[in-house]
């Protein structure tokens, strides 16, 4: 059996592909079809295909500053979408951010991903590879699954594009695999999730005791609306060990197994940066530029369904994640919907796990609440009191 | 008309007798103090705890750790506790209560609960109080309306990462109706188990004011319990088995933890029925040996033994011993009775 | 970044040994022993890690033969009264020993002493355990002496319970139901280690372990240590760690994962390439009523099994990449005549067939390359690599990394790589599974 009419166009693609970007040798070259100067971007008569998503990352070191001020070395991720390729280099150097950026993608959308591996700045006498292991994608194959063993990796100065045909809906998340244990305490670790074509349908249509209005977004397809939600947003259980970083930064011998976390965060900060709409200080050590973009301040109106996508790349421990006030519906685990939805007040998350979670405020009073981790030494910034895995649910 | 003036009456008191049974509230007074508490091993460890007092504290029970069982009959749906803060020594905090699982409680007043900030030697707000608090040497009370039944833990919901360790958590239920802990959920006996630890350097570093910014120890993060607790006691030679039914009961284990790490109770040659977690009820009940006891958290477990007996239950994540002497720790031992002659016998699943 | 040099010569023996037993690795299906009566014995002896270490621990043995770790796997028929004597044979000092075998039914227990919670075998002596395999399913079994210590000292195993019904070549189910039918199966017993409490225990200085400051730094599956998880089972120099883990499929079928989590950790799971379906947990298939079936299953790609507990799940792979993953240019078919979207004999995904590769892959001068990397993004196809690179994937499978998501635990005594990690391959349906 033939393949169906839309195979035609990576074929066609292809070719624009190897006109924009011929294949050199330590170079930057992002893949991106339609697009013909290489910032991953369609401007001018640039013609973008339909359904299809361009990202370029740059994957490398940088510099962050955990709650209580202490500064931190880390390798990770940042977004140059948009740059020209060769200017890459120099404004990714040193710039990357914690967490990833995040990647938003909606169910079946060509997704282009250009990997460019910018150096270790801190470290000269490193020259370690990076990938993206796209983590919970479904029906895999190695090329692009990013698990280095039995993959390949790219090399400093050099680009790698993936190419995913976007899977089913949910919350994934993704990191460097590369020396796994190393790059992901490192901090080479993203949100992702895939948003499902059930948003989508024609206004009016009916799924069950449902109706679809424009507007309306679910967390599957579900078919009858039940994991319908007004606001979304992602929840990432992070934890630093802070000698690690440091030994790291001073070029000492990695303690692999005396590895400690003791800087528990969410996306990327401690409380109370958690909550701050301003980033904390940008650290000299970077050129001064925002590497930690994304708070975990989470609003909305009384009577509105939060949607948390918690997923947790914690590298040593499990955190439990409660919201004591508020009751949390679980209806999928791991990007799947769950064949029976429970309701539970807290939930017990590895490193490689994920949950969506709806929290329906209709019948909670408006004001502050607290989702924070039970393992309630981790309300620490290291030595510090008052801070760690600590976040608030404001409902107006 | 006389008549119809007493069946007005007759209605009106018929309609306020069925509205003290919608809003029927049950009502506790529970004082918070400091005590020693000594494990098997002789060691002596401060605790913060809570006792039960009888209304406006007129008079209190011992204090102790866990705190009292807070029994809310099933007619009750709504929950008023008093608290009074008597935390005395060098170093002492604000209170409050909090019960996970259901709504944030008010002051009774207020619609909405009250957190309490502070500022930071940088003048950034940090939380301290979930909740509205109550101030050493004071009186607060703390407001649930409506109260869900099910397995629940009271605990402070101030400075959380100390308090709660220090020992300030105990039981809360409410059945859904006599004999049936949720709706349709019937049982025979009940048992509760409820799981803690204590770390007893942060214990001294507190009451002698040797915790917070610029002491000896400055945060949690570096908690390492040396004991671990079943109803309050670390087991030893001196722990007696609990009385659990007879063979061909249901018996209701209801589990807590209130301790910062996840336990995994296992009942020897049983399997555990676990219908319920936080207070909420599963569409399904989950057939497990193993079942995982996350910090925080509450389960609510049916077992049907089916033959007289002592078994152990026992931490499978191994909290089992005292310091570091063993046997200790977590091990508790439940006692089946011989099934009473003619009794319904309930099969096993 | 040091690691990954100096570990890529101990992958020399790994695949060595591999390579010279043709084009697939022998598979077991899972090794064990079967009957109805067991007689084990709890001794002391060493067991090797891939840095160098020697461990001593105790671990039971079957019969009176060399002890293993994990001990043997008893592989049982629902419905059997199964009767295990235990002897102890422990070093001076070890004490008493038991087993305990949590799911199994109207246990009883006969001679020995009394322990605080269940009958011993005292120094020397013996104990016998008896019970009714009643239930069909994954179990773990462990010592019920100071579990603190002999958990963490070796004393572990798992349970297998056929179900009624269930026949090698014809009917492979896990439960009494067709939906837990596979096609291979593996065995993934998960634990860990602190080698301070062994090295006390081996000087005769047990009063000095502290179980409260307890940190592992090393992680097994089946008893052996990353890259030990891939070589072949029995190889003579590991005498004391029998079991292998290396799973394997072919497109389109399904493989059977028991977990058994023998540790006292949490250990989150992970299986790249896929999903699994997890149908059953401790020994209990996850149905709304009894005879439904798994309809409670829930698909997972990372699953945490609370020590002492046991998942089942069933991994299924196929490729849904949006190109054709046996390429473009030989001329094969996608024949679906049942209309499930996939080749009836390869399963290849039709929908997908005849698309091309959409991205021009890096110079090789700019790429890293895996030692599992056949050298082509197609399956079943091996391409040239430079020198010294690859060579592990001879017939162009595709790898998938399967391991504990807490990468910490992916390392041996301060070492990367090793720990809790295997790799699952798929084979193309031209590769034969040796003894699948």
């Amino acid at each position: 059996m033939k393949g169906n009419r839309v195979f035609a166009l990576p074929g066609f693609f292809l070719l624009l592909l190897f006109i924009a970007s011929s294949p050199g040798w330590a170079a930057i070259t992002v893949q991106c079809p339609g697009d013909t100067n290489g910032d991953a971007i369609w401007t001018g008569s640039e013609v973008r295909p339909d359904n299809t998503v361009c990202i370029h990352l740059t994957a490398g070191d940088g510099f962050i500053r955990m709650a209580d001020g202490y500064l931190q070395y880390i390798f990770g991720f940042n977004d140059f979408t948009g740059t020209p390729p060769d200017q890459v280099m120099d404004e990714a150097m040193l710039s990357q951010q914690f967490p990833a950026p995040t990647i938003k993608v909606k169910e079946g959308q060509n997704v282009y991903l250009t990997l460019s591996n910018v150096g270790m700045v801190q470290r000269p006498d490193l020259f370690d590879a990076h990938t993206v292991h796209w983590h919970g994608f479904p029906f895999q194959t190695p090329v692009f699954d990013g698990e280095p063993m039995a993959s390949i990796s790219i090399n400093m100065g050099s680009s790698l594009t993936y190419y995913y045909a976007a899977p089913d809906p949910g919350t994934y998340m993704y990191h460097c695999h590369f020396e796994a244990t190393e790059h992901m305490q490192m901090g080479m670790l993203g949100n992702l999730y895939v948003t499902p074509r059930q948003d989508d349908l024609p206004d009016g249509t009916v799924l069950g005791s449902h109706v679809h209005h424009t507007g309306d977004r679910y967390v599957f397809n579900d078919g009858d609306g039940s994991t319908r939600y007004d606001v979304d947003y992602p929840v990432q259980i992070l934890a630093f060990d802070p000698r690690f970083h440091d030994a790291s930064m001073n070029v000492q011998p990695l303690p692999f197994a005396m590895m400690r976390d003791t800087y528990p965060m969410l996306n990327g900060r401690g409380y109370p940066d958690t909550v701050s709409l301003t980033p904390p200080a940008p650290p000299d050590e970077n050129g001064g530029r925002v590497s930690q973009p994304m708070n975990s301040l989470i609003t909305a109106s009384r009577g509105q369904r939060i949607l948390l996508r918690i997923s947790s790349l914690s590298t040593v421990e499990f955190y439990t994640l409660s919201s004591p006030g508020i009751p949390m519906l679980v209806v999928g685990k791991d990007a799947k919907q769950l064949p029976a939805y429970f309701t539970t007040n807290s939930l017990t998350l590895g490193g490689g796990e994920s949950y969506d979670v709806i929290l329906d405020t209709a019948d909670v009073a408006r004001g502050t609440y607290f989702l924070y981790t039970t393992n309630l030494h981790n309300l620490s910034n290291d030595n510090e009191d008052f801070g760690g895995m600590m976040t608030e649910i404001v409902i107006n | 008309m006389r008549k119809k003036i007493l069946q007005i009456i007759l209605i009106i008191i018929i309609a306020v007798f069925c509205l003290a049974g919608v809003s029927s509230a049950a009502e506790f007074w529970l004082r918070a103090g400091t005590f020693i508490k000594t494990m098997p091993d002789g060691v002596q460890v401060p605790m913060w705890g809570f006792a039960r007092c009888t209304a406006n504290f007129a008079s209190c029970g011992a204090l102790r750790v866990p705190g009292p069982p807070l029994i809310v009959p099933p007619g009750d749906n709504s929950l008023t506790i008093h608290l009074r803060n008597n935390l005395v020594g060098p170093y002492t905090e604000p209170v409050s209560l909090v019960i996970p699982g259901q709504a944030m409680p008010t002051d009774g007043i207020a619609s909405s609960p009250a957190p309490v900030k502070v500022p930071d030697a940088n003048g950034n707000l940090r939380v301290r109080s979930l909740v509205h608090e109550t101030l050493v040497g004071s009186d607060g009370v703390y407001v649930w309306n409506p109260l869900k039944p099910g397995t629940y833990m009271y605990e402070s919901g101030t400075h959380q990462a100390v308090q709660v360790q220090m020992g300030l958590y105990g039981p809360l239920k409410r059945d859904a109706a006599p004999g049936q802990a949720y709706s349709g959920i019937p049982f025979d006996r009940e048992v509760v188990l409820f799981f803690s630890e204590i770390d007893p350097a942060l214990h001294n570093a507190v009451v002698t004011d040797n915790y917070g910014p610029g002491k000896s120890m400055t945060s949690t993060m570096y908690y390492e319990p040396k004991y671990f607790l079943i109803n309050g006691q670390p087991y030893s030679s001196a722990t007696s088995a609990i009385p659990a039914g007879n063979a061909g009961q249901r018996v209701l284990i209801r589990f807590l933890n209130a301790g910062l790490e996840s336990r995994v109770p296992v009942m020897d040659r049983h399997y555990m029925s676990v219908l319920a977690e936080d207070g909420n009820l599963f569409a399904h009940p989950k057939e497990q040996y193993a079942p995982l006891l996350a910090a925080g958290k509450t389960l609510d477990a049916m077992i049907t033994p089916q033959a007289q007996g002592t078994y152990a239950v026992y931490d499978r994540m191994l909290g089992l011993t005292n310091a570091a002497a063993s046997p200790g720790g977590m091990l508790a031992f439940l006692r089946i009775a011989t099934a009473p002659a003619g009794a319904a016998s309930h099969g096993q699943r | 970044m040091r690691s990954i040099m100096t570990q890529r010569f101990r992958w020399f023996p790994v695949m060595a040994i591999l390579l010279l037993l043709g084009a697939s690795p022998a598979l077991a299906a899972i090794q064990g022993v079967t009957g109805t009566t067991f007689n084990l014995t709890a001794k002391a002896d060493h067991i090797s890690t891939p840095d160098g270490n020697s461990i001593l621990i105790w671990g039971y043995a079957l019969n009176n033969g060399r002890m293993q770790y994990p001990g043997p796997t008893l592989i049982l028929n629902q419905g059997d009264t199964i009767s295990i004597t235990l002897t102890n044979n422990l070093p001076p000092g070890a004490g008493n020993v038991s087993i305990l075998a949590p799911g199994q039914s109207g246990g009883t227990a006969t001679g020995g002493v009394q322990g605080l919670i269940t009958r011993e075998a005292p120094p020397g002596g013996s104990v016998t355990y008896t019970f009714v395999a009643a239930q069909p399913g994954t179990y773990a079994y462990y010592s019920g002496t100071r579990p603190e210590l002999q958990v963490e000292m070796g004393l572990v195993g798992a349970i297998i319970v056929r179900p009624a019904g269930f026949n090698e070549t014809s009917n492979k189910i896990a439960y009494g139901h067709p939906e837990s039918r596979y096609d291979d199966e593996f065995l993934f017993l998960l634990s860990e280690m602190d080698p301070n409490i062994h090295e006390f225990v081996e000087a005769g200085l047990m009063n000095m372990i502290d179980n409260t400051k307890y940190w592992p730094v090393y992680w097994f599956i089946n008893g052996r240590a990353a890259p030990d998880t891939m070589l072949d089972a029995n190889v003579p120099f590991l005498p004391t760690q029998p079991y292998n883990c290396l799973p394997t499929t072919h497109p389109g079928e399904r493989l059977l994962m028991r977990i058994v989590n023998a540790s006292r950790d949490l250990h989150p799971y992970h299986t790249h390439g896929n999903h699994h379906k997890v149908i059953a947990l401790d020994g209990r298939l996850l149905e709304s009523a009894p005879g439904a079936g798994p309809d409670l299953a829930y698909a997972a790609f990372t699953t945490s099994v609370p020590p002492g507990g046991t998942a089942d799940g069933i991994f299924y792979w196929i490729a849904k990449a949006g190109w054709d993953i046996y390429g473009t240019d030989n001329g094969h078919d996608c024949v679906d005549a049942d209309g499930d979207d996939l080749d009836d004999a390869t399963h290849e995904y039709c929908p997908d067939h005849g698309k091309p590769f959409p991205v021009n892959l890096p110079h090789k001068n700019d790429t890293t390359f895996g030692a599992f990397w056949g050298g082509s993004p197609f399956l079943g196809t091996a391409e040239p690599l430079p020198p010294g690179e690859g060579g592990f994937n001879p017939n162009g499978a595709y790898f998938f990394m399967w391991h504990s998501h807490s990468e910490k635990e992916l390392t041996n005594f301060d070492i990367f790589p090793g720990g809790m990690l295997t790799m699952m391959f798929v084979e193309p349906l031209s590769a034969p599974l040796v003894n699948p």
